[in-house]
């Protein structure tokens, strides 16, 4: 039994099937489960995960009109 | 195995302080069968439930907690072996999380209590990295 390995699939899986909504608040409660992962797990294949949905979620705040928010999870990312 | 995980959900807005009080009751009920205890931290917004069991166990409970509708985008944050339980004496421990401060209502000695507070005033636990995460989450 491979925890590690198997810790990793799942990460990446729930970090993949997360679905923002189509409000801000919505996803900005979502992107800061995401940024939780983010900023504790020092796997590049978790961080790499993390980073598209990030993106994923601060370019859906921008369509919404949150550009302040989206500047500021941006900034936590670069 | 004894294990730890931890997840992070988002609360969905159906799911009312009366239905966390069943998901504590439930908890209850089922985890002293299964020897898993634990804490579920909840915001208005927010759960982060952290489980210690054998990793099988707490492996199988995952998997059906992320299925509950009264959350959505479950994330695994981390798992791994521990050498011994947090929290030994709470079959599920809870607690909503204000953004001031946190005050206890379930059944737990006085030294679990105070090692709690000191996880959430900053105070680190022997690098326990789950701990340090409840504390930064609702931080």
């Amino acid at each position: 039994m491979d925890i590690a390995k198997e810790e990793l699939e799942r990460k990446i899986k729930d970090i993949e099937a997360i679905e923002f909504g189509n409000n801000v608040d919505d996803v900005s409660s979502s992107l800061l489960i995401v940024m939780t992962l983010f900023e504790v797990d020092d796997h590049p294949e978790v961080i790499k995960a993390c980073k598209y949905k990030l993106f994923e979620g601060i370019s859906l705040l921008k369509k919404l009109g949150d550009d302040a928010k989206a500047r500021e999870i941006e900034n936590k990312i670069k | 195995m004894l294990s730890h995980l931890v997840y992070v959900s988002v609360r969905k807005k159906e799911c009312t302080d009366e239905e966390i009080d069943k998901i504590l009751a439930a908890c209850k009920r089922n985890n002293p069968k299964l020897d898993i205890t634990g804490v579920l931290l909840y915001s208005n917004t927010h759960f982060l439930q952290y489980l210690e069991g054998d990793y099988k166990e707490i492996s199988g409970l995952y998997e059906k907690i992320k299925s509950d509708e009264r959350h959505k985008n479950v994330v695994l944050i981390t798992t791994g072996q521990i050498k011994e339980r947090s929290f030994p004496s709470w079959e599920m421990g809870a607690k909503k999380i204000n953004e001031d401060k946190i005050e206890f209502q379930t059944d737990l000695s006085k030294e679990e209590a105070k090692t709690f507070q000191d996880i959430i005033a900053g105070k680190d636990q022997e690098g326990n990295r789950s701990i340090q995460l409840i504390k930064k989450f609702f931080k």
